[in-house]
């Protein structure tokens, strides 16, 4: 009898010390949930427009497949080179294009349909301005040594489209190795938000070199677009090969600057 | 002998009373928070409350404000001398697919008190197998891939093949 009364009183005993146990910790985790966060952290996501104005130099210029035509002289009767009007500037928009040319000392600027001299703006190239005068085509180079056909390694000057063919877009975008042994970026980030992108490597001779960028570039947008978070950047990649234009804007020697594209 | 066995009773029954009864909801916020920080987000998840652990279901994982991928399962054991994390089936995200065609079958991170600044990963999917461990106090990653042909484009851009045919990944964080 005193035996039962014995285990009794133990197996009391431990039950009592599993409930103080669980009251204490109970408690204990009671008082922690105070100070831990309700609730957790969910991903809004805000659909954003296109990088992309697109307007298609490339279309006009009848380019494809890494090789450039002018269609200028083709189906419109021949064109005649003018050597008196020098050409000094191109600017090209899908609003408003106008060239830049010399008179003496002083520079004109004409819109595309203006007047100069008797000849009409009649078609604004990257290159090449074509006038009309009484029924006939006038072409003026930018300059007399450019090159006829534009190719993806052509450099010219800072206001000037350059062209980059879609082929060589797709080999890049295809193998990444491809890309980071010709280029190194480091992210630039500053009090937790996407600065842009610094270019620390290039290789002069790949396609990012003769595209006009620089080891110390800290490109900073596309499109019109600033790069806010690493997805505007996928998003560039991804939409690479489907865009016709491409314009970069960096940040160099703290100022800041744009490089322009053309895909064809 | 029965004193220790006591003893190791009494240390089993306090963790198991401990892990059943934290708020594991309210943990696994705190967690989301210090991902966030290592900006590391998991949304539109299923939080199943266990007994002794935590089972997350159809994640979204975004790392820097890319969906990375959807996660179908994850589960937390925490048994404070042995901590287990297991993934099950993750694809990597449409977004991501072009440049990595990921799929996992299986991960597992380990946490052995015994060495506690160390992670020990394993994992198998589309790109192989995968075994290695995150150093937790000199942040450092190694990985020892054991890469499929198919996968062998992707993975050689990140990681360095060694004489014995695996790829070795290292890094800092």
């Amino acid at each position: 009898m005193s035996m039962n009364l014995v285990i009794k009183q133990s197996t009391i005993s431990l039950f009592l010390k599993i409930v103080v146990l669980i009251i204490i910790v109970k408690a204990s985790w009671v008082v922690a949930s105070f100070f831990l966060p309700k609730l957790g952290i969910d991903k809004i996501t805000i659909e954003t427009n296109s990088f992309y104005d697109k307007y298609r130099f490339a279309k006009a210029f009848a380019l494809k497949g890494g090789t450039a035509t002018s269609v200028a002289g083709s189906e419109q009767g021949p064109v005649y080179k003018l050597e008196t009007i020098k050409l000094q500037g191109i600017y090209i928009s899908h609003e408003q294009s106008f060239v830049a040319v010399q008179d003496g000392q002083s520079i004109e600027m004409i819109s595309k349909q203006e007047a100069y001299k008797g000849y009409t703006l009649a078609e604004v190239f990257p290159l090449k301005a074509i006038f009309t005068k009484d029924g006939a085509r006038y072409e003026i180079s930018l300059e007399e040594e450019a090159p006829k056909q534009p190719t993806s390694s052509e450099v010219t000057g800072d206001d000037v489209v350059r062209f980059i063919a879609k082929p060589q877009i797709k080999k890049h975008t295809q193998d990444m190795s491809n890309i980071w042994k010709n280029i190194s970026i480091q992210e630039i980030v500053e009090k937790g938000k996407l600065e842009g992108f610094k270019v620390t490597k290039i290789e002069p001779n790949s396609i990012f070199g003769k595209l006009g960028l620089q080891v110390g570039d800290i490109i900073i947008g596309a499109n019109n677009k600033r790069f806010a978070t690493y997805s505007d950047v996928l998003k560039l990649y991804q939409e690479i090969d489907k865009i016709d234009n491409l314009k970069l804007t960096f940040i160099r020697d703290k100022q800041e600057k744009e490089l322009e594209y053309e895909i064809y | 002998m029965k004193k220790m066995l006591t003893f190791v009773l009494s240390i089993v029954l306090v963790i198991f009373v401990v892990i059943a009864f934290a708020p594991k909801r309210h943990l696994y916020n705190l967690a989301q928070h210090y991902m966030a920080n290592e900006a590391i987000i998991l949304s539109g998840e299923r939080i199943h409350d266990g007994l002794l652990g935590l089972k997350i279901t159809d994640a979204n994982i975004y790392i820097k404000d890319i969906l990375v991928g959807q996660l179908k399962e994850m589960t937390l054991t925490p048994f404070v001398f042995v901590n287990t994390f297991t993934c099950k089936e993750f694809e990597s995200s449409k977004e991501l697919r072009s440049l990595v065609p990921l799929s996992i079958e299986k991960a597992s991170v380990r946490h052995w008190i015994g060495q506690p600044y160390k992670l020990f990963i394993n994992a198998n999917g589309s790109f192989g197998e995968a075994k290695g461990f995150l150093n937790l106090r000199e942040k450092k990653v190694h990985l020892e891939i054991f890469s499929t042909p198919e996968f062998e484009k992707h993975i050689k851009t990140l990681a360095k093949k060694n004489e014995e045919g695996f790829y070795v990944y290292e890094s800092s964080y």
